[in-house]
């Protein structure tokens, strides 16, 4: 422990301590004295003593008030009432405290007195003026940071999602730039959590949220662990990046990590929550893909995989997706086409064997792609099932070969018109009715049209439709016989109905005798015409007559031709 | 001194501050105007609170020389608000220029003032933290690289531990602070109390920080014990200001408005 200070009624303390000790006191009384006033006395001791000197030395010297005012300043014991307290007992007591009886120092208490005040004041000027500026500066320079610590969060909230706090697609973009300009090979893997739409109409929004940071967490856990990239595209899309890869198989791994991550499940154990995802896969060189193609491409992939019901992932390749890309095409400008009228129909002559008569001719529809050229039916019909086009597409046919085909016709030498109906069309109740309506709106006669059919569509339950079909009294031909799934019961079933013949798939022609003679027998057995499909020699349609088949199609009778070139093989 | 329930750290200078009204009622320039409004219309609702904050500033400058005498070369003041008259590494150093000094509060124009203060004091720094995020103080680098935690320190709480709500836990705040630090630490802690006969007063004033983004609320004694709980309290105990430990130069009135106390925390052999 310190030395604890003279007591104040010490009786042999020097006058000089003595004034010190309770100018310390007044002080104290006054304002706020920074110090144990056993640390402030020494200080105001030697001030005293100077104070004295100055008054007692041969010339008068107002430095040493100076040198007080200042070092009060110093000491901190710089308030108004500390200076008034000071002068006063300088001036009331200083002299007769310290027996100073020498002449003149009356006079020179005065200027020893300005000076000191001068200088206190002084001091507490300088010192406000120094730290109201350094205040000041702190201020502005404290504010400067708050704008530019709010900039640099609105940059932050710019480029990282809400939720996971993961890098969003801006920042992805950004980062897939950079990697695009300095690595050779990237791959990019985009995630869909499986069920999330599920999930979070199970838990709700805020854990639907907590989910989703979990997985932001493991992702990011992904990062620092293997040095990849993760972001957040919002909702249940995340991605992960690496670059340097050597090939495919890079990103499949990479897709590998992300589900093993995903692997342990989250939430209360009570009620733990699976989590899974469907990734799509991407993995090239980086020079000269751009960070929105990257990412365009890695999400087709994520398309085929949600698509697939066995898989979780798919690899992007660029011959699948030029197909998506035909397939998207094609399904954009056919509604426009049908609406136009820029399918066209032509027309195949199908003969009697016996004479060669053109006994019927088969309408197929046919469509210019202005980019993609012919397109086949095989590949626009599904389309126009999917978009939901097929009614209006057998309508319009129905009218345009309707025309033709009245035009066609010679007394005694009926000319049957043959259209092709999907499967699809024949599910459609409302089928009947447009076909009811369009022949109506042609006056062609029903009796003279036949639908083909594939051996599918018979068999499954359309009963209804084609019933109705025939109701309004077209038949049907069974076409491509022999390639698909055949039901002869249901087969005899619907031939006694409506069905008048089967067209043999011409796939089946280069087979044995046998098998064609059984079709021809099975034909005749159900009362049904014999029809060769894809006859394209006399070798073969002589081989065909002999077998016993009633009628031929191929190129050997003319292969689908305009409307106008019709009458001339009539 | 001042506690943030102003988030986003940023100055506010239309809103008084409680660090720059105690630095103007010691006489400090480290305040605005509406600091100094605010000093004066509590100083009106409570003619002795000037008192009471040199009161509590002279327990601060005291306990600081205690602590030194007791061997303790490492501080930590958390709260330190705007340095003002009498700060604790003057104190310290001028008693033993080894002490370390780290300074915390949550206001960024303290902490920035502090360091200019600081410039050239290789012994003394600031940081900004929050009182009642104590692990991220004690984790913070600077603090770290300053105190070795592996020795003593003295955590200061002066005039602090009344803007913490009872909400915030300050027992846990003071508990995690004295869990971290080594046997033979201390924590040093002054704190508002209400005082007989000066009920008006006092509800003017609180009611005045109300509107202030610290409000301040008093705890009995025995409350102030209980948050240095796992400590050692030093004598005299939880007493008021003017009462720990004082000069004996000085023969003042009590101050009865501030409790004043200094935990141990025992060496374990």
């Amino acid at each position: 422990m310190r030395q604890r200070p003279a007591h104040p009624l010490d009786e042999h303390e020097p006058p000089t301590r003595a004034f010190a000790r309770t100018w310390a006191q007044r002080l104290h009384e006054v304002s706020f004295v920074p110090r144990r006033l056993g640390r402030t006395i020494p200080l105001l001791e030697d001030l005293t003593a100077r104070l004295a000197a100055a008054l007692t030395g041969d010339e008068p010297d107002p430095a040493a008030g100076r040198w007080a005012g200042t070092a009060l300043v110093e000491a901190q014991l710089w308030s108004p009432a500390a200076l008034r307290v000071s002068v006063e007992l300088i001036h009331e007591r200083l002299r007769g405290d310290l027996g100073i009886t020498h002449p003149g120092s009356a006079e020179r208490l005065g200027s020893l007195l300005g000076a000191f005040t001068e200088a206190f004041a002084e001091g507490v000027r300088a010192v406000a003026l120094t730290e109201t500026d350094d205040l000041r500066r702190h201020e502005r320079a404290s504010a400067q940071r708050a704008v530019l610590r709010a900039e640099q969060q609105r940059q932050h909230a710019l480029l990282h999602d809400q939720v996971s706090g993961l890098p969003n697609r801006h920042a992805l973009t950004d980062h897939l730039t950079a990697l695009a300009a300095r690595s050779d090979r990237v791959a990019v893997c985009v995630l869909n959590l499986v069920r999330f739409a599920e999930i979070s109409d199970a838990l709700g929004t805020d854990q639907a949220d907590a989910l989703l940071r979990e997985v932001g967490l493991r992702m990011r856990d992904l990062t620092d662990t293997h040095g990849h990239y993760a972001a957040h595209l919002g909702g249940d899309e995340f991605v992960l990046v690496q670059a340097g890869t050597r090939g495919p198989d890079d990103a499949v791994k990479l897709f590998d990590l992300v589900r093993e991550s995903l692997a342990y499940p989250w939430g209360p154990a009570a009620s733990p929550v699976q989590l899974d995802a469907k990734g799509g896969l991407l993995e090239r060189p980086a020079a000269g893909a751009t960070a929105s193609e990257l990412l365009r491409t890695a999400k087709m992939a994520l398309t085929w995989a949600k698509s697939d019901p066995v898989g979780s992932s798919a690899m992007f390749e660029q011959h699948r997706h030029d197909a998506d890309r035909r397939r998207h095409t094609l399904s954009r400008d056919l509604p426009g086409a049908v609406r136009r009228g820029t399918l066209r129909l032509a027309y195949q002559p199908i003969v009697r064997l016996t004479d060669r008569r053109v006994v019927a001719v088969e309408a197929l529809a046919r469509w210019r792609h202005p980019q993609h050229g012919e397109i086949a039916p095989a590949e626009f019909i599904p389309l126009a099932e999917r978009i939901g086009l097929l009614n209006h597409l057998i309508g319009a046919q129905l009218r345009t070969a309707g025309r033709h085909a009245l035009q066609w016709q010679r007394p005694g030498r009926p000319v049957r018109l043959n259209l092709n109906l999907s499967t699809a069309q024949l599910t459609d109740q409302s089928l009947p009715a447009i076909v009811g309506e369009a022949l109506d709106e042609t006056g062609f006669p029903p009796d003279l049209l036949t639908f083909e059919v594939t051996e599918e569509s018979i068999t499954a339950p359309q009963a209804s439709t084609l019933a109705a079909l025939a109701a309004l009294g077209a038949s049907f031909a069974v076409d491509d016989f022999g390639t698909g799934y055949s039901n002869f019961a249901r087969l005899h079933e619907v031939s006694r109905t409506a069905v008048a013949s089967l067209k043999i798939d011409r796939s089946l022609l280069a087979s044995s005798d046998v098998l064609l003679t059984t079709l021809v027998t099975l034909a005749h057995g159900l009362r049904l015409h014999a029809v060769a499909e894809g006859v394209e020699t006399e070798e073969q349609a002589a081989h065909v007559r002999k077998l016993g088949y009633d009628h031929a199609q191929g190129i050997l009778f003319g292969p689908p031709t305009v409307a106008e070139e019709v009458p001339a093989l009539l | 001194m001042s506690l943030p329930d102003w988030a986003p750290a940023g100055v506010d200078t239309t809103v008084p501050n409680s660090a720059r009204v105690y630095d103007y009622a010691l006489g400090g320039y480290h305040n605005f105007a509406v600091d100094r409004e605010f000093a004066e219309r509590a100083m009106q609702a409570w003619p002795g609170i000037g008192r009471v904050a040199y009161a509590n500033r002279a327990y601060l400058g005291r306990a600081v020389e205690w602590l030194v005498d007791a061997g303790v070369r490492q501080f930590l003041d958390i709260g330190s608000g705007i340095p003002t008259l009498g700060n604790v590494h003057e104190v310290a150093q001028a008693l033993a220029p080894d002490s370390k000094v780290m300074y915390v509060d949550v206001d960024e124009v303290a902490v920035m003032h502090s360091e200019a203060i600081l410039a050239g004091n290789p012994r003394a720094a600031a940081v900004q933290g929050d009182l009642r995020k104590p692990q991220e103080i004690l984790a913070n680098p600077r603090v770290q690289e300053l105190l070795d935690l592996g020795q003593p320190v003295a955590v200061l709480l002066v005039a602090v531990l009344h803007f913490i709500g009872d909400e915030d836990g300050p027992a846990g705040i003071v508990r995690e602070l004295g869990d971290a630090l080594v046997g033979g630490s201390y924590v040093a802690v002054s704190h508002f109390t209400r005082t007989t006969g000066l009920d008006s007063e006092q509800d003017q004033v609180t009611k005045l920080y109300d509107q202030t983004p610290t409000s301040v609320r008093a705890r009995t004694p025995q409350q102030v014990a209980e948050i240095l709980g796992g400590l050692e309290l030093v004598p005299p105990g939880v007493v008021p200001a003017t009462a720990w430990h004082p000069d004996p130069e000085v023969d003042e009135p009590e101050q009865p408005a501030v409790l004043a106390a200094v935990g141990r925390k025992p060496v374990v052999s």
